[in-house]
């Protein structure tokens, strides 16, 4: 276990830890502006690595880009528009609401897969491929570097909405009483729509910094999807902050894991994580009572 | 939590009549389907006939635990996978009997859902539903990396299959213990919910604090019906085993879990006739319908969406819709 | 003379450095309607709790029918003979009035595993006796007609009826009612009474938490009163109805 070594795998597992969290992220605005857990969050960073590929021959690559991230934000707008209101209106429980989500989770997983087949591409990056090497034993590429920095500015820019504009505002009221927050004239339906824009930007996003290190097609939403919602449940879903450092804990831990002590089980150290922390502290590590 | 129109919409306390009417047409149902190998003569029709026996039994389980217990369950493919698994890997690699592998299945699976359900049923709602996810997810993973034990992606080949004084059980000769499986679940089950725990299970989901103060042990009961439905799902998991004669680690994805949810969803939650009738139509109509058999998880998740959208009880609320019309005035 | 059915002895109940119940001790006899007046926050609700197993308590000792039922959780003291009611009435939403009574009739104690699935081995015969049960407390509280109703469909008065049909059915030797009285109307309150004087003559006791003083006052024959979290008076309705230190109970706080 070298220095170098140590360095290295820090940063894989910090690379990994920001995908995470920047999943989390997506279902945590939706979370928690309106109570409803949105599986389709998964699916929606495929979708817009899957556009991107498929536009990409056509098309300038940051048209490309804009296009695919655009048409992701209105897959999460239209889910909100056609599922969650119509569902809203009938007063369906949690139940039912849970389950037309992993419908349409299912069926938007599948649906590409049948329209764009099973194979997977690879997707360009944003950054480029040149990598930047410190020292002899660490290597980053500057996709990975853009990984950082989009993760940081996401979260401070998430931070300074929630915390100083109007519409932050309206956010986190609205989570915490929705009826007084029509009372001091918050339109709920207004922050949800918001709500679920915002989570399919950053989740559009994220398949763009995602896709390029691994693949795209049909089955990329399902890893960052499950261990972005894992990432948020065991954060804690009182603040984002707890996504940011639930996220870059379980990517450290999975890499260790994967490089000390065994590669094949590194997957299932999300789910042991998540029920540990559920057993024991099922806020979460960072959260208050949330409103389960 | 499920929602509470779940149930027995006919009451507990019913007439003789009720009763007898449907012993008939259990005994009549049985009589009929003992009947299918008699006059189906492909195998591949024997297999859809297995398979759906099968599945059947899933759904019906989980509808039990998640309508009648009103506890999320997305690990039943995990215990499924561990009922058709642990007694495949014993007659494998250990030349134990299969018929030995039930019981020793149905025990471990009930061991685990023990382990696991305690801690569990404290937990409430959603997260409940997130760490049977999480469980499913881990078995997934488990049975795909430990190549040694589940043979990985590859799978476990060359199931020995049962035997019967000397003849192996294949094809036909295999369709009276699918349909054993699925005709004593669903006795069992319908006996369980007529009995004191069955209603001792419907209240609990229903106001657990008013439960309680009936004398009912609440944590006991939701353990109970936890553990139930996972022995089902694993003597469905052996059933498949012995059939198939072979196993490899799709048959316990969460997608399946998904999918058993769905079927059990668009068939009518807590009502199982619906969920039967839902069963039998999203299992036969692939073979049907030639091309949605290649996609039948996205055909079942979009008639999932529809009916959440647009008919949220599902068959069985159609069925009970319809039943009204005939059902003449006054209780019957 | 003979123990009392329930006997309390400096029962105590802390909540994060609040107390709500301070030593606080009293005894219900056999057959008898005994009342637990106090104004708001006097801990009243908080003492029925203790006793119905839904708390535990954080000192002191309750017995029930010659035995320690201090420890005991709800659900165990059910199946001794406890039974209550509750102020947010609490019926099992997918049943009707007829199953939500049964529920509570029916013996929980022993799991019965093999007949509940088989129909064998005296499931019959104990089924028949629960639906007796069953109809025997929904006579006698009045509710019979409303047998084969959804519970969705009742009015509040009605599923209060319910409610209290549902704790009889088990058959227990005390029966803790929590504000039976609150919403009624006087022709309600007429019934209630007349259900009150039905139970304890077939043999049940009867604690109830009220605010409604003058309801207390007619049917009960001991009153207990408590005020922040004490004991402060104790007897026959009359006595406690002049007793200053409860006067200045509720006048204080009017």
């Amino acid at each position: 276990m070298t220095f170098g070594s140590i360095a290295q795998v820090a940063a894989s597992g910090l690379h990994v830890g920001c995908i995470y969290a920047l999943a989390a992220l997506s279902f945590y605005v939706i979370h928690s502006a309106t109570g409803i857990l949105n599986f389709v969050q998964g699916e929606c960073i495929m979708v817009s690595a899957v556009l991107g590929v498929v536009l990409l021959p056509w098309m300038p690559y940051p048209v490309a880009m804009v296009l695919s991230i655009g048409a992701t934000i209105v897959l999460s707008l239209l889910t909100e528009r056609l599922v969650i209101r119509r569902l809203e209106a009938r007063q369906a429980d949690l139940f039912i609401m849970i389950l037309s989500l992993l419908g349409l989770m299912i069926v938007v997983r599948y649906g590409t897969g049948a329209l764009f087949g099973q194979e997977e591409y690879m997707l360009p990056g944003p950054a480029g491929a040149g990598v930047i090497e410190i020292g002899n034993s660490v290597f980053l590429p500057y996709q990975v570097i853009l990984i950082y920095v989009v993760t940081a500015l996401t979260f401070a820019a998430v931070h300074v909405l929630s915390k100083r504009t109007w519409l932050g505002r309206s956010l986190r009221v609205a989570a915490i009483d929705p009826i007084g927050a029509t009372l001091i004239g918050v339109n709920l339906v207004r922050v949800r729509v918001v709500a679920f824009g915002l989570g399919g930007f950053i989740a559009a996003m994220v398949g763009w910094l995602y896709a390029p290190l691994y693949a795209a097609g049909y089955m990329v939403g399902v890893v960052p999807g499950v261990k972005g919602f894992i990432v948020m449940v065991i954060g804690g879903m009182a603040s984002p902050i707890g996504s940011l450092v639930g996220g870059i804990t379980l990517g450290l831990v999975e890499v260790a894991t994967a490089r000390y002590f065994s590669s094949l089980y590194s997957d299932a150290t999300a789910f042991v994580v998540l029920m540990g922390v559920l057993f024991l502290r099922p806020e979460g590590l960072i959260g208050a009572k949330s409103r389960a | 939590m499920p929602p509470s129109g779940a149930g027995s919409s006919a009451g507990f306390v019913g007439p003789e009549s009720a009763l007898l009417r449907r012993r008939a047409a259990w005994l009549g149902g049985i009589a009929v389907l003992l009947l299918v190998p008699v006059l189906v003569r492909q195998p591949y029709h024997i297999t859809i006939c297995v398979n759906l026996f099968i599945t059947i039994m899933l759904t019906l389980s989980m509808n039990f635990v998640v309508g009648f217990s009103g506890q999320w369950s997305f690990a039943h493919a995990a215990f499924f996978g561990a009922g058709a698994y642990i007694p495949a890997i014993l007659s494998t690699k250990l030349g134990v009997s299969p018929w030995l592998g039930f019981p020793i299945g149905v025990a471990c699976v009930v061991g685990a859902a023990m382990l696991i359900g305690i801690p569990i049923v404290r937990l409430r709602g959603y997260y409940l539903a997130v760490c049977t996810l999480a469980l499913g997810f881990l078995t997934e993973v488990f049975v795909r990396q430990a190549t040694d034990i589940t043979g990985g992606g590859y799978g476990i080949q060359r199931i020995p299959p049962l035997e019967l004084f000397g003849t192996p059980l294949r094809g036909a000769a295999y369709y009276p213990i699918a349909l054993a499986g699925v005709v004593l679940t669903g006795l069992l089950l319908s006996n369980l919910m007529r009995s004191p725990l069955g209603h001792a299970i419907i209240a609990t989901r229903d106001n657990p604090e008013a439960a309680s103060a009936a004398g009912i042990d609440v944590a006991g009961v939701r353990l109970f019906a936890f553990v139930l439905a996972a022995a089902l799902a694993g003597s469905a998991g052996w059933i498949h085993a012995f059939y198939y004669l072979g196993l490899d680690g799709s048959i316990l994805t969460t997608d399946r879990a998904f999918l058993w949810m769905f079927m059990v969803f668009i068939g009518g939650l807590g009502r199982p006739a619906g969920v039967v009738l839902g069963t039998v139509f999203l299992v036969l109509a692939p073979e049907l319908l030639g091309f949605f058999a290649q996609n039948q998880v996205l055909w079942v998740g979009i008639l999932m969406l529809a009916v959440a959208l647009f008919a949220p009880r599902g068959f069985g609320g159609l069925l009970d819709a319809a039943m009204l019309r005939f059902r003449p005035a006054g209780r019957s | 003379m003979s123990e009392p059915l329930l006997s309390l002895r400096n029962l105590s109940k802390r909540f994060s450095g609040v107390v709500a119940v301070d030593d606080v001790g009293f005894d219900v006899a056999g057959g008898e309607v005994c009342g637990l007046i106090g104004p708001n926050g006097a801990g009243k609700t908080t003492v029925f709790n203790l006793i119905a197993g839904a708390i535990p308590p954080s000192a002191g000792t309750i017995r029930f029918n010659g035995r320690d039922v201090t420890a005991l959780r709800s659900h165990d003291i059910a199946r001794l003979g406890v039974a209550r009611s509750f102020q947010r009435v609490a019926l099992f939403d997918s049943m009707t009035v007829e199953d939500n009574v049964l529920v509570a009739a029916e013996d929980h104690g022993r799991r019965r595993l093999w007949s509940a699935v088989t129909h064998l081995g005296g499931y019959q015969s104990r089924s028949r006796a629960a639906v007796l049960r069953a109809r025997d407390a929904l006579e006698l509280m009045g509710a019979a007609a409303l047998a084969g109703q959804r519970v969705e469909s009742l009015s509040f008065g009605q599923q209060r009826l319910v409610g209290t049909a549902r704790a009889l059915a088990a058959g227990p030797r005390l029966l803790l009612l929590d504000e039976p009285a609150a919403g009624l109307s006087a022709a309600e309150l007429d019934s209630l009474r007349g259900a009150i004087a039905r139970v304890r003559s077939a043999g049940t006791s009867i604690l109830l938490v009220e605010h409604n003083v003058e309801f207390v006052m007619s049917v009960c024959d001991r009153v207990v009163a408590m005020n922040f979290g004490r004991k402060i008076a104790e007897g026959p309705a009359d006595a406690v109805r002049q007793d200053p230190a409860v006067i200045e109970a509720y006048l204080g706080t009017r």
